[in-house]
């Protein structure tokens, strides 16, 4: 099986390439907040969309607000609701930092 | 309520012929409490053909009309990526399956934001449908708004709000129901193209006036405690301490009432009941197997009055995420340390609150791995055994070594359980990818104690309803193994039995039981193990329920006191074959004896619920046999490796 | 994307009413030329109308076709469209104001849907007067008329949900207290 990377953009519709050099969700340290710019994972396109589904949908404001005591998995402030990703899932999410 | 909903006795149509109504919505949208306000008490739980995923269906009556009621498993999103996710879909498609002729989309007023792309992928299917939208008075606590008859008017379906848990709204989302072939349909379904459809819930949102909740200021003080890196994990075992005694210590007086209401009544049987073998059928067996279920019913039902209680209150992610890492190296995810944990008490409980997990896989790996945490029942065995093999006197450091080994199987347990459910998840993820995981942290909210009661009634009946039969059969067909054929008190006399001495009586019955036959006839798979023919037979009955392996093991060794059988057993001897004459409880013995009950499956009852909760004879006859493979195997391991070291 | 979502008009079936953002566009009238993708389906008769009203764009459907057929077409177009405003060419409506028509329209919505039903709901009626220079004048009838409550509850309603539609509204005024 070839792998390929399914991801949702800004446009919101699928581009073939990842973007390098991009910050992801698992990067982001507690009370720090970016915006999301595209969904990425690899080989699975249903998760891309769940990871959509969730909320993390390209332009959204997601705040990160802590990590668990093994450092994984982290919460999530997104769409006015919190959420618990794992750093596996986290890491689809490729944002920028917005400063506050 | 009037117009209450509920099956009466009158003559009604098929269920079948009803029009089938479907609730969908995010799992903690509040979908089970509006499934409770409709369908009262007559929920009946079963499973999608074919899967192990459960199926909530009930019945609604709105004057004299009814409605099938379907709670369909809980979902962000219609693309499937898990199992329940799929059957969802596959009910919404009329995959084989009808589908619903309406639909009830259940949505939380506090996460509108997220859910309204839900809301767009579900409308999009063209089914009749109307939003029910619930919590809407903790959004206007919360500063937040919204007009329902304005998002209504934008969705272009009927839109309800209803606080579940008060009975608000409910009247008036029943009479809804009435006109459910007349609700309007969206003009044009909303957009696909994920870009559109933010633009579609923006537009819409706004013509709603929706204002969002403010940040709940109880949940982020509470949660900068309980989920505290190291205070929220004190926090945390503390909770956990106290949830394991409970379900353990304080389910024993109960249970011990159960049992000392039966054992009066199977007493009261052999006094007015004069044929000892009717008087032994009804009161050991038929009582003694009722017995055997209900002993059960505290257990399961404090445990579940604790789950649900912690799930209303919004404890149980955080506790999940406490634990998620954890569990992870398992292959599970946080949520499965409850069932686990609750599996030290009894399988039973453990295996019915893997119900909480979301993914069926998780689920059968938990089942699979919760009959090897040391339960209950096993602790009377290991305390006879260990007392055999190890002088009480012994110490190993400051610790005394009874209690070491007691730890080590307890450990033995906890391992060997991660170690089961890591090989379950990983051999059912061969194909496709694993489910991803994401976790709601809803605000702390208190629950209703409607919805408490009802699932720990949900949970009390279903067990009653679907596994009594299971139990009580098997703990028969024991009875009459153990029992039969039938010896006349001559025929005892002319064997040599004093038959004033019940124990020698019951010995005698044993010894020439089929149970016996039985025995003898498996003594080649067991003699690897040292296990002779007597105990053979003790661990054919252990295989109803562990408890029984002391007393029948007792009954067997002719014991005066059946019940502390310790000194007859260290006098026994192999009676036959190539080891006559020599003691059997040796160290290595009683080694493998005590790995084999840690590993067998010898609970019938656990084997009734696996096969309750999965819906199919398939994962219990798997747990049945890999469980008792490894047992076989590891007290074989067992035995090599004591005998190496005691020589 | 402007954020857009349609929604159907009482009695007008291939009549649509796509809500957009109030502050996009200040003139209120038919739309004599819109960009490229819009254009085409006005010309090739998808759409047989096209108006610009306060905080909405309406669009006619054509003959023998219907919504479920054309709607994602007509919205992926006007979507498009949206994104250059200057494209737009709206020949405003003529008499004294092109806005008192259209805030006419939206305020028979109402009445004619949620807030008429609210009235209805507890005995009364609500009549629409007149709408004019972004007022609003309406008559209490039945229950309602006399009854303190019921009236600020009415106007209240009324006012909020209209100046959600119509941001420039400047009053709702009761036809007996003037």
């Amino acid at each position: 099986m070839t792998s390929r990377t399914f991801e949702l953009g800004t446009d919101g519709r699928p581009r073939s390439e990842g973007r390098c050099g991009e910050r992801t969700l698992a990067d982001l340290t507690p009370s720090a907040t970016a915006q999301v710019v595209s969904v990425s994972v690899p080989d699975s396109p249903a998760v891309a969309r769940r990871l959509a589904d969730l909320g993390f949908t390209p332009g959204t404001e997601v705040r990160m607000l802590r990590r668990a005591p093994l450092r994984d998995p982290m919460i999530y402030l997104v769409k006015d609701y919190e959420i618990c990703l794992r750093r596996a899932q986290a890491s689809c999410v490729n944002v920028v930092e917005v400063d506050r | 309520m009037s117009s209450a909903c509920h099956e009466s006795g009158q003559p009604a149509a098929p269920l079948t012929q009803l029009p089938q109504v479907a609730l969908v919505g995010a799992p903690n949208a509040g979908k089970t409490s509006v499934f409770n306000a409709l369908t009262g008490m007559h929920a009946k739980t079963g499973n999608y053909p074919g899967v192990t995923v459960s199926r909530f269906a009930g019945t609604c009556r709105v004057g004299d009309r009814r409605f099938a009621v379907e709670d369909l498993p809980g979902s962000y999103g219609l693309d499937p990526v898990s199992l329940d996710e799929q059957v969802l879909v596959d009910v919404l498609d009329g995959n084989g399956m009808r589908a619903p002729d309406a639909l009830l989309i259940v949505v939380d007023a506090t996460t509108l934001r997220r859910s309204m792309g839900f809301v767009a992928q579900v409308l999009a299917r063209g089914l009749p449908s109307c939003v029910v939208l619930t919590f809407t008075d903790e959004l206007l606590r919360r500063q937040g708004a919204v007009d329902v008859d304005a998002l209504s008017q934008a969705l272009g379906v009927p839109v309800v709000a209803v606080v579940g848990h008060r009975g608000h709204g409910i009247a008036e989302l029943r009479e809804q129901l009435l006109d459910w072939s007349d609700w309007p349909t969206p003009v044009i379904s909303p957009p696909e193209d994920p870009g559109e459809r933010d633009a579609w819930v923006e537009s819409v949102l706004s013509y709603a006036g929706y204002g969002a909740a403010q940040p709940h200021g109880r949940t982020r003080r509470l949660d900068a405690v309980l989920l505290h890196p190291i205070l929220g994990t004190v926090v945390f075992f503390a909770v956990m301490v106290l949830f394991f005694q409970t379900v353990f210590t304080l389910a024993a007086p109960l249970q011990e009432g159960v049992e000392a209401f039966f054992g009066v009544l199977s007493g009261w049987v052999s006094v007015h009941v004069t044929n000892p073998w009717l008087s032994g059928l009804l009161g050991d067996a038929l009582i003694g197997g009722v017995g055997g279920v209900l002993v059960f019913l505290p257990q399961i039902m404090l445990l579940f009055l604790l789950i649900s209680l912690l799930e209303g209150v919004g404890y149980m992610s955080r506790a999940a995420f406490l634990m998620d890492r954890v569990m992870g190296r398992a292959g599970l995810e946080g949520r499965a340390f409850v069932a686990l944990l609750s599996s030290f008490a009894c399988a039973i409980p453990g295996i019915m609150a893997t119900r909480t997990l979301p993914s069926a896989r998780d689920r059968i790996a938990t089942m699979m791995a919760a009959p090897l945490m040391t339960c209950a029942a096993r602790l009377p065995v290991y305390v006879v055994l260990i007392g055999l093999l190890v002088d009480p006197a012994a110490t190993f450091g400051p610790f005394g070594l009874q209690g070491l080994v007691m730890f080590g199987l307890y450990l033995l347990g906890a391992v060997s359980a991660m170690l089961a459910a890591w090989a379950f998840k990983k051999f059912g993820d061969r194909r496709g990818q694993p489910t991803p995981f994401y976790l709601e942290m809803p605000p702390y909210r208190l629950p209703s104690p409607r919805a408490v009661l009802l699932a720990v009634w949900g949970a009390a009946s279903s067990f009653l309803r679907k596994c009594s039969t299971i139990i009580v059969a098997t703990t028969m067909v024991l009875w009459l193994l153990l029992n039969l054929p039938l010896h006349s008190t001559e025929q005892m006399q002319a064997a040599g039995v004093d038959t004033a001495d019940s124990a020698a009586v019951s010995a005698y019955v044993v010894d020439h039981s089929y149970a016996a036959g039985v025995g003898r006839l498996v003594a080649p798979v067991f003699d690897p193990l040292g296990f002779d023919w007597r105990i053979n037979v003790g661990v054919l009955s252990a295989q109803s329920a562990r408890e029984t392996f002391v007393a029948t093991l007792g009954q067997v060794a002719a014991a005066e006191d059946p019940e502390d059988p310790g000194d007859a057993l260290r006098g026994m001897t192999y009676s036959d074959g190539p080891r006559a004459g020599q003691p059997i409880f040796t160290a290595p013995t009683i080694a493998a004896l005590l790995v084999y009950f840690a590993f067998a499956l010898q609970c019938m009852a656990t084997v009734g619920v696996i096969r309750r909760e999965t819906g199919t004879w398939r994962w219990p006859l798997v747990a049945f046999g890999y469980l008792t493979v490894t047992a076989w195997l590891m007290a074989y391991l067992a035995r090599t490796v004591t005998a190496l070291f005691v020589g | 994307m402007v954020p857009l979502h349609p929604q159907r008009c009482a009695d007008e079936p291939d009549l649509l009413r796509w809500v957009i953002p109030a502050d996009l566009f200040d003139s209120v009238g038919v739309v004599a030329a819109a960009p490229p993708p819009l254009a085409g389906l006005l010309a090739d008769g998808t759409l047989a109308e096209l108006r610009l009203e306060p905080a909405a764009v309406l669009t006619r459907l054509g003959p023998w076709h219907s919504w479920g057929d054309q709607g994602a077409r007509v919205r992926g177009a006007l979507h498009a469209a949206l994104e250059e405003t200057g494209g737009w060419h709206v020949v405003p409506d003529s008499g004294a104001r092109g806005g008192d028509a259209a805030l006419r329209t939206l305020a028979q919505q109402l009445l004619d849907g949620p807030v008429g039903q609210f009235a209805a709901a507890h005995g009364g009626r609500i009549d629409l007067v007149d709408a004019r220079d972004d007022v609003v004048t309406v008559r209490l009838a039945g229950a309602c008329n006399g009854c303190p409550a019921a009236r600020s509850t009415l106007h209240g309603q009324l006012e909020r949900r209209l100046r959600q539609r119509y941001p420039a509204l400047r009053a709702v005024v009761d036809h007996a207290a003037r």
